[in-house]
């Protein structure tokens, strides 16, 4: 229901507004109109825009399939350790990127952990390549697709699945059928936060895979490599990320924030 | 209101405050503030800075390091250095002429070196080796000092082609490539060899530049025009110019500009 | 088809120890009072909790080492439970399509179903846009479409407005009258398992304390609760309809008025019950509304603290529940006259046949 907003919150709220358009607003202001060709033309962005779509949804698609299963194992098994677990993986949160980076350099790099393994018995790499900047996306976005789907099975009735027990429906069934229709709403609001966190990740991305035009060099980390050499470049880049991500929440519309 | 959410804003406001407080309320020194490639890092850090606080009490200087482009930027926009020192003579001239220094004088030389991991993966023992197939190259990106200066090497020793195709990251500054090569991650870098002097050289293995092919990097520093401390700042660039200044920088690899 | 079920079963903090027989067609009413252990015997039966031990039997065949969704039980809930992300019609061909059935087929099946029991829905709407009474037609419909061998109904009415409920029942009653496996039906309100059940078995605190027809529970009921259930005045008869709308619910020991929700055209069978505390006591004969006035001869009173019962033996016999005060201001005894009334309005009326069940009525 709607009503009339007290004025310290309304005040307070347009100061909230203004501190976050503001930055924009300012890209706007700055941004070298004319050179809008030339920048968005050019091999660099137009990769870089490319790199960073694929990056971001591959993922997102990732942090949904090791995810979701994460998230029920934490809503509604009875290993034990949960909470632990559940903090472990809510870390990539709250870490700095880089550090984030940092960890991954340690367990998947060449001379890491099992980086090490991978590369001695199968040649494989996971640095300075496309892979690996999945990779450190996909390290910094799964947190927010455990969270917003472990919420959703809590709120989901438990006696759903048990009348769909008892209407006949094997597990499996109940699961696809029931559980996760009912899940859909907050599985989207999770995959988009994901998407979103994806598309803007920079530390660990440049830490982990490195930065390399065409291979690992996304739209952020384009913007940081433009920004000293070529300001006015660089605020056109931003601008790109920036349209490119209302594009997709205005798509998603109310539903990050709607439970249902 | 229950006890422990009172808690929680007053630990905010305590978080807040201290972050705001001068830490040295009781002295005040006066701040002085060096922008300086990252190549200084461990010089200035270890040895000119602390020296130079010695013999000005109530001095206390703030460093901050970073890819000389990166700074140059930083100081055209922002101000608050007194002191810039570059590690090329193209980012003091961005600075001189926007906004202006004076005193400006070159006070080391930095030459490039291939660096390896102890290991040596890539199998690299000349500069040519860089541009052997599948060897994992990292450099600094263009419009950082160190990284123009090597892609000059690799252009003067005739492999800039083959070993650009070998480039698997470019780097924000030297300290990056460092990193990325002492960790095993990368067959080889080029960096400076004063970067090989310091504690990383541990983790890295050396290739020599031939002379003829080798690029040598000038540094210069300066005051940079308004300045809060314009004095200090001049004093700065004496004291790194001076014969103690010199032989800080000859013993973390630096060469004399003579 | 038969259900023979004895088992104990923990939940929370007590067992509940239960065995129930329930014959081919016929409804056993679970009656209690809340926290009883009720809902925990349905779940029990439908496999959605583990027994601590006991069998549970469908026509000889043990069920209870199968999981629930290979029972061939359909089961009402009394918060329906319809999945929300389905549409009514889908809802109802859930368990068809659980076992594997094609859609077209089970949404024909489905569809006739709620055509039976839920004419006034639409079978494209999403639960969330029908009335109480209404969703609990589709879960019914979803209930038997199964074609289950042990129906199970779980306080079906209980969140049901009241308007809606007496038609529910009357619908429920017409679908056990028609189901040929064994129902059995969970209620807190005597009325329901009154009206539907052919035997009642009582379950206080996780135990059965008494089970039989509804007529030998009155007849000697045996526990404090059960006193009370009895003291629910059920009239069994034929309702002849009366010009003004009204109806006379003619029973074997008199007739009463009665208000039934519709216009009845002719007479029809019916089952009324009416509670104690609208029965009101005279010392003589009553001037006023009441359309219902009993002469009578005192043949029990009960005092209980505040309260008192009083059965009255007259055209038809009546209990009344009236204050202890009053019992001594009318100067009530055994075999004293009385004179008792009570509204039309106030007997609940359930039509026991098929037919008599018009489509227009609400909920």
């Amino acid at each position: 229901m709607r009503g009339r907003t007290p004025l310290p919150l309304a005040i307070l709220a347009a100061l909230g507004a203004v501190f976050v358009v503001l930055p924009l607003l300012a890209l706007v202001i700055r941004a070298p109109w004319g050179d809008l060709g030339s920048a968005l033309s050019g091999a660099g962005a137009s990769t870089a825009l490319r790199l960073s779509v694929e990056v971001s949804l591959a993922a997102t698609m990732l942090s949904l399939i090791l995810g979701v299963p994460l998230a029920w194992v934490l809503a509604r098994s009875s290993i034990p350790g949960r909470s632990v677990l559940r903090a472990v993986v809510i870390v990539p949160l709250v870490l700095p990127p880089v550090v984030g980076g940092i960890g991954l350099l340690a367990a998947l790099g060449r001379g890491g952990v099992v980086g090490r393994w991978l590369f001695e018995a199968f040649g494989l790499q996971l640095t300075f390549t496309m892979w690996g900047a999945i990779a450190a996306t996909t390290f910094v976005s799964m947190p927010l697709v455990v969270l917003a789907t472990e919420a959703g099975l809590r709120s989901i009735d438990p006696r759903f699945e048990r009348a769909a027990a008892a209407m006949g429906a094997r597990p499996g069934y109940a699961i696809r059928r029931v559980v996760l229709p009912m899940l859909a709403p907050q599985l989207a609001a999770g995959a988009v936060l994901a998407w979103a966190r994806a598309l803007g990740e920079f530390g660990a991305t440049i830490t982990f895979a490195g930065n390399l035009a065409g291979r690992t060099q996304t739209l952020p980390l384009a913007v940081y490599e433009a920004r000293v050499t070529d300001p006015g470049g660089a605020i056109l880049l931003s601008l790109l990320l920036v349209v490119l991500s209302i594009v997709v929440l205005v798509v998603m519309r109310g539903r990050i924030t709607a439970a249902r | 209101m229950r006890r422990g959410t009172a808690l929680v804003p007053a630990l905010m406001l305590a978080v807040t405050l201290s972050a705001c407080s001068d830490t040295s309320t009781l002295a005040s020194p006066t701040e002085l503030t060096v922008f300086a490639a990252s190549s200084l890092t461990a010089v200035f850090t270890d040895e000119v800075g602390p020296a130079f606080e010695a013999a000005n009490p109530g001095v206390k200087v703030v460093f901050n390091f970073g890819a000389s482009d990166s700074l140059a930027g930083q100081i055209q926009s922002e101000g608050s250095a007194d002191v810039f020192a570059s590690a090329s003579g193209t980012w003091m001239d961005a600075v001189a002429e926007d906004p202006g220094v004076t005193g400006r004088t070159d006070f080391a030389r930095n030459r490039l070196v291939i660096v390896t991991p102890v290991e040596d993966p890539g199998g690299i023992s000349t500069i040519d080796d860089l541009a052997n197939p599948d060897v994992q190259l990292v450099l600094a990106a263009e419009g950082v000092p160190v990284g123009d200066y090597a892609r000059q090497a690799l252009e003067g020793a005739g492999i800039l082609a083959g070993a650009e195709a070998n480039v698997v990251s470019n780097e924000e500054d030297n300290a990056s490539v460092v990193a990325k090569v002492a960790a095993g991650e990368a067959d080889a870098g080029i960096v400076y060899e004063s970067d090989v002097s310091g504690p990383a050289g541990n983790d890295l293995r050396a290739v020599e530049i031939p002379a003829d092919v080798n690029v040598t990097a000038t540094y210069p520093i300066a005051v940079v025009a308004g300045a809060a401390e314009q004095a200090l700042a001049a004093g700065f660039v004496d004291y790194v110019t001076s014969a103690e200044g010199q032989a800080s920088l000859e013993s973390y690899g630096f060469r004399p500009v003579t | 088809m038969t259900l023979h079920a004895a088992f104990t079963a923990r939940r929370g903090d007590f067992d509940v120890i239960a065995e129930l027989d329930v014959a081919d067609g016929e409804t056993l009413a679970v009656l209690g009072p809340n926290g009883a252990g009720k809902s925990t015997v349905v779940d029990v039966l439908a496999g959605t909790l583990a027994p601590s031990g006991g069998t549970i039997e469908i026509d000889g065949e043990r069920v209870d080492t199968l999981p629930a969704e290979r029972r061939a039980i359909g089961v009402c809930f009394q918060d329906d439970l319809l999945f929300p992300h389905l549409s009514a019609l889908e809802n109802v061909a859930f368990p068809l399509r659980a076992r594997g059935e094609a859609r077209s087929q089970t949404h024909v099946r489905a569809a006739a179903l709620l055509a039976r029991l839920a004419p006034t829905v639409d079978p494209r709407t999403s639960p969330s846009m029908l009335s109480g009474g209404e969703r609990q037609r589709v879960a019914l419909a979803r209930a038997l479409a199964p074609e289950p061998r042990l129906l199970l109904l779980d306080e079906p009415f209980a969140n049901v407005d009241v308007s809606a409920r007496t038609a529910l029942r009357a619908l429920v009653r017409e679908v056990t009258a028609g189901f040929d496996g064994a129902t059995v039906l969970v209620a807190h309100d005597p009325i329901d398992a009154l009206t539907l059940a052919d035997r009642v078995t009582l379950l206080e605190a996780g135990r059965q304390t008494q089970t039989g027809t509804p007529e030998e529970i009155r007849a000697a009921p045996g526990s404090v609760y059960a006193a009370d259930l009895v003291g629910v005045n059920l009239f069994t008869g034929v309702l002849e309809p009366l010009p003004d709308g009204a109806a006379r619910l003619v029973t074997a020991r008199g007739a009463i008025i009665v208000a039934p929700q519709t216009r009845l055209d002719r007479i029809v069978p019916a089952v009324a019950t009416l509670k104690p505390i609208d029965v009101a006591l005279h010392a003589a004969e009553p001037e006023g509304s009441p359309r219902n006035v009993v002469h009578g001869r005192v043949e029990e009173i009960a005092i209980d603290g505040e309260r008192a019962r009083i059965r009255v033996d007259g055209e038809p016999p009546l209990t009344a529940e009236i204050t202890a005060g009053s019992v001594a201001r009318l100067r009530l005894t055994r075999g004293a006259d009385v004179w008792a009334s009570f509204k039309a309005v106030e007997v609940s009326v359930v039509l026991t046949e098929e037919e008599a069940v018009p489509g227009t009525l609400s909920g």
